[in-house]
């Protein structure tokens, strides 16, 4: 499914989740600023530090840079920031939908506990 | 080369096209009945996996892996792998996608060396993390409010 928010609800300083494609296959991540879809990592939350308009007239017309404002468990390197043209398969996240994240970790966390025999 | 017959005959094994000639580092014997004799390399072992999961266990994968990464799974299976490169290969199946959509996830046949074991430790920290990460964005709409 392609999630295409309109890019005039996104603005600078707003959360968002990358829901697209996985990157490609033995591509070296960069912590350096790249113009490059492939390079973005799902299910982790950037915000949008900067937006600007292209010129062009097409979906790639606003060009947003993000960095990443919260990744759960930070288990491999992937790129800090990343410049993506259009608006393409991000979701901006609300204060509510990072407290449902929150209820789903303490249900899990729960969960977990019970099956190894403790209380959470 | 001369290909005229009688003036110069190619050896047997490539006469009657079970061998090629001169590949492979074999080598021609010095006996009447010119046998190849080729120095059959023995297969290179299988690596052990660093790291082998148990069925149950959670894990999870690393960004640059095919399966989602960030997303918490279960090992479902574990079978022999056929691949070169590791003793095994696994079965996920999700167990929690907090920032993902319901839909259950299925993950055959993953590389073991892609994935991370995760620990109850692990899931507190991440939602410490994240209450951290809650209450200083509600600072900083309340700051702008």
């Amino acid at each position: 499914m392609t999630w295409v928010p309109d890019p005039l609800d996104l603005n600078v300083g707003d959360y968002v989740i990358y829901f697209g494609k996985a990157p490609m296959k033995d591509q070296p991540y960069s912590q350096q600023t790249i113009e490059n879809e492939d390079l973005l990592t799902r299910r982790i939350i950037y915000q949008i530090t900067d937006k600007a308009e292209t010129g062009a007239t097409s979906m790639s017309k606003w060009r947003f840079k993000l960095r990443v404002a919260f990744d759960p468990l930070d288990p491999g390197e992937h790129a800090k920031e990343v410049t993506y043209m259009g608006s393409r398969n991000l979701k901006k996240m609300s204060l509510l939908a990072f407290g449902m994240v929150r209820m789903q970790y303490d249900a899990f966390i729960r969960q977990v506990a019970q099956e190894m025999g403790q209380d959470a | 080369m001369k290909t005229m017959a009688g003036k110069r005959s190619a050896p047997k094994a490539a006469r009657t096209g079970n061998r090629a000639i001169g590949g492979g580092g074999g080598m021609w014997s010095q006996s009447n009945t010119k046998s190849w004799s080729s120095p059959a390399a023995p297969p290179a072992p299988k690596p052990v996996d660093k790291v082998v999961f148990e069925v149950g266990e959670l894990v999870m994968s690393d960004a640059a892996s095919d399966i989602m990464p960030r997303v918490v799974y279960r090992i479902a299976k574990r079978v022999k792998s056929h691949s070169w490169n590791s003793q095994y290969e696994y079965d996920l199946v999700a167990a929690l996608d907090p920032m993902g959509n319901d839909k259950p996830q299925r993950e055959t046949g993953v590389n073991p060396s892609t994935l991370r074991r995760i620990t109850i430790v692990d899931l507190g920290s991440a939602r410490l993390k994240l209450d951290n990460f809650i209450k200083e964005e509600v600072k900083r709409l309340q700051g702008e409010a």
